[in-house]
């Protein structure tokens, strides 16, 4: 198999190096190094072959049989240089042909992995049932309390992930907006190079290192400020965790809405500034209901990030599935559950393993959701604005 | 005027109250690079004290020995030699200097490299005396000072934090390994996203043709890119470990799945890229007679490549920091030396933070801080690097 494969890429290449010898596009070198008639590249691509299917197959195999084939092929090639044959052509067709591979590769995968996360969840569903996972708040996935298969009532568990995700919006997203809004009127063109710089390079730190924070600084903080104020705090309260997560959305939040402001037409804010509103009047009513779909997708992609976020949780959430309004219990997220169920051996038929599928489709499908409706904001607001 | 002023007094509690927002943040960021880096600078350096060597047999009696023997074999050890200014000091404090499991480590030292003499990290408990992190009774923190003092110990750059391998002991810990595994990941994922990444954006944005199915696959991708990478990480055990069934916790599997998921976002940020460039370079290639693959290849690509690396640059720093997929593909292994090839068990940086921040034991936590810092150094200067380009391009093609 890998031998037919091997075969088959080094054929392709050839055609596709041969094919471009006459405007010397297989060519490494400039044109006019080597003398291009007679088909050079594919004699070269043929000896190329040859060595390849050489060194990797002749210690296990005479494989007189593959090499016969890499021959036939770059014959085939070295032919196809004679004559009017335009090796343009067929090159860029092979070429094209070749990007369009990567393009619904990517677009496959989307669909590759909707439909297995289906697939498997659907069979999970077989297993226990469609309706305990949306219904119920008992999560025993490794040892039932009703049976020995587990129960796998997940509403606890989206329960901790929307709390989670609220709470740290609420903190999160109005920050974001007064820093974008800061960041596009207030200040300098050179200081918001710098500004806008450090906005982006603080949205590109990896969760890992808040997940550090919460779990060494945030949670033990929110904890001794409640053991001041004689609250009972758990050690892995939702608070800390939320507090975590508002501070790494809140660049990535900013820098996209910094991005929609500056992207609005300088007329909207020179008509109000002409018609003697000042800075808070001209920004309050002006600029941002005409960017309120965009401020809007960006936070929806906050949200769509607060939601998948893992480390954070995994980290500094607890394992326990609460059902609670209180921000200082502990709380468990989807995430971390699905952490739980695919670290360490796994069997993959046994339904605590499926479950984790379910719950993945069902995060998928969320952010599936919030992306989407982003999608569609942003394409009717840059259709009522004329931006492209 | 009454209303005026009233209007102009909510302009300015505005602006303040954006300009303390934004200094909370600022103060916020700095002060959190502050703490993580007072908790990790003590990782990079290390006291160590001196000792000569005897022969192993001597070494090997020694947990036998009553405590006042051992002590006034750890003298000779450390080479002491005014012998009165260090008699007042009790039997335990050159027990707790010298501890019996690193006994056994300087056996070990001395069997396989047959060393004479040898710096050995300052035990738990004299470094926490020494960085003032336990409270102490007078006379021993006065017996560190003198140690000090009589260049036994001594302070050097912890090379073993960078370039050793990992260990159950905080003290020998190294991020070799991580650092190494970091490597083949990244150049498994090289391999796989950036041809297919740049390729399919070369074909969505100059090639294809613009139907129903463009929007689709418009609509697709940018939804992949914001999927949660947990998803990929069930994807890639699913797939990669149990039906290829490719070894468990390598950087080959790591890479793929790191591949798969910087792919959507590669696309996104290179057709970015390339609709950066003026529509005029393309008509003027089309306007000479060009193809559409030679307008891209010839014309458009060149320019586009600033932009172009920026976007691999900031995609290749977010698989870097990328670790809730790997969690899933058993990457947070203990290893013992840096990987040799593709399939032998690996960790990554974030992976390596990830289980020293778990560890009880004491050191651990700076450990993990000290790698973050590391990390982010990595980080910083690559995400530096990639806007500097797309700075340098923006104002390249403002002259068009």
């Amino acid at each position: 198999m890998g031998k037919l494969f091997l075969i088959f890429f080094g054929a392709f290449f050839s055609c596709l190096l041969a094919g471009g010898k006459s405007l010397g596009y297989g060519s490494p070198l400039p044109q006019g190094c080597f003398p291009r008639h007679i088909g050079f590249w594919a004699f070269q691509n043929f000896a190329l072959i040859f060595v390849i299917v050489y060194v990797v197959d002749f210690p296990q195999t005479p494989s007189l049989f593959y090499i016969f084939i890499a021959g036939v092929w770059g014959l085939y090639s070295l032919m196809r240089t004679y004559g009017s044959f335009d090796g343009r052509l067929v090159f860029e067709k092979n070429l094209t042909m070749l990007l369009r591979f990567g393009a619904f590769f990517a677009v496959g995968m989307t669909l590759f992995i909707g439909l297995y996360l289906f697939v498997k969840s659907a069979s999970f569903f077989s297993m226990v049932g469609l309706t305990p996972l949306y219904t119920s708040a008992q999560w025993h996935p490794f040892t039932g309390m009703m049976d020995t298969v587990g129960d796998f009532g997940a509403l606890s568990l989206f329960w901790g992930t929307c709390y989670i995700m609220l709470l740290s919006l609420v903190i999160g997203g109005p920050s974001a907006l007064i820093i974008a809004i800061y960041l596009t009127f207030y200040v300098s063109q050179k200081r918001r190079k710098y500004l806008s710089a450090i906005l982006e390079i603080a949205a590109g730190i990896p969760s890992i290192v808040y997940g550090f924070l919460a779990l060494i600084f945030v949670s033990p903080t929110v904890q001794d400020i409640g053991y001041i104020l004689g609250l009972a705090v758990s050690a892995e309260n939702a608070l800390g965790i939320a507090l975590t997560i508002s501070l790494m959305i809140c660049p990535y939040i900013a820098a996209m809405i910094t991005e929609v402001l500056m992207a609005l037409p300088r007329t909207l804010k020179e008509g109000a500034v002409a018609l003697g509103s000042t800075d808070y009047e001209t920004i309050m009513k002006v600029i941002l209901p005409a960017a309120f779909p965009g401020i809007f997708s960006a936070l929806l992609l906050g949200i769509s990030r607060a939601i998948g976020e893992t480390m954070i949780v995994v980290m500094a959430a607890g394992m326990v599935a609460n059902f609670t309004l209180n921000p200082l219990q502990s709380l468990t997220t989807v995430t971390v559950q699905i952490v739980n169920l695919l670290t360490g051996d796994q069997d993959f038929t046994k339904p605590a393993t499926a479950s984790a599928f379910a719950l993945g489709f069902s995060l998928f499908c969320m952010t599936y959701f919030f992306n989407y409706m982003s999608l569609k904001v942003v394409n009717h607001y840059k259709n009522k604005f004329n931006l492209r | 005027m009454n209303r005026l002023g009233k209007r102009h007094k909510k302009n300015t509690f505005f602006r303040i109250g954006c300009q303390c927002v934004c200094l909370a943040f600022v103060v916020l960021f700095t002060g959190i690079f502050l703490g993580i880096y007072l908790q990790g600078k003590n990782a990079f350096w290390q006291y160590r004290i001196h000792l000569t060597l005897p022969n192993v047999s001597a070494l090997e009696t020694l947990h036998t020995l009553p405590s006042p023997q051992k002590r006034v074999f750890i003298k000779s050890l450390l080479g002491i030699k005014n012998q009165d200014v260090y008699s007042p000091f009790p039997d335990q404090f050159y027990l707790d200097l010298i501890p019996d499991q690193d006994l056994f480590y300087i056996g070990l030292q001395i069997r396989k490299k047959k060393l004479t003499s040898l710096a050995l990290p300052v035990s738990k408990v004299a470094r926490q005396v020494l960085y003032h992190q336990m409270p102490t009774s007078k006379s021993f923190q006065q017996f560190m000072h003198q140690l000090i003092e009589d260049k036994i110990i001594s302070r050097y750059w912890n090379w073993r934090f960078l370039f050793g391998n990992d260990s159950h002991d905080a003290r020998y810990a190294g991020l070799w390994g991580a650092i190494v595994g970091t490597v083949f990941t990244l150049v498994v994922t090289c391999i796989g996203v950036i041809p297919l990444g740049v390729g399919a954006a070369i074909y969505l944005e100059e090639l294809a043709p613009q139907n129903r199915w463009y929007n689709f696959f418009d609509v697709n991708i940018n939804n992949l890119a914001s999927v949660p990478s947990v998803i990929f990480g069930i994807v890639g055990l699913a797939v990669f470990i149990n039906f290829f069934s490719l070894p468990r916790s390598s950087a080959l599997v790591a890479g793929l799945t790191l591949c798969i998921m910087t792919l959507p976002q590669i696309i996104v940020a290179s057709r970015e890229a390339f609709r950066g460039v003026p529509k005029m370079i393309r008509e003027g290639a089309l306007g000479i007679g060009a193809s559409p693959v030679q307008i891209t290849f010839h014309h458009v690509l060149p320019a586009a490549l600033p932009a172009l690396t920026t976007g691999i640059l900031l995609g290749i720093v977010r698989a870097i920091g990328e670790s809730a997929p790997l969690l899933m593909l058993g990457l947070v292994v203990f290893v013992i030396e840096a990987p040799q090839s593709f399939s032998d068990p690996t960790t990554v940086l974030p992976m390596q933070i990830y289980n020293w921040a778990r560890q009880p034991e004491y050191g651990f936590i700076e450990r993990a801080a000290a790698a973050i810092l590391v990390l982010l150094l990595i980080l910083f200067l690559l995400s530096a690097m990639a806007i500097w380009l797309r700075e340098k391009s923006r104002t390249k093609h403002g002259k068009f």
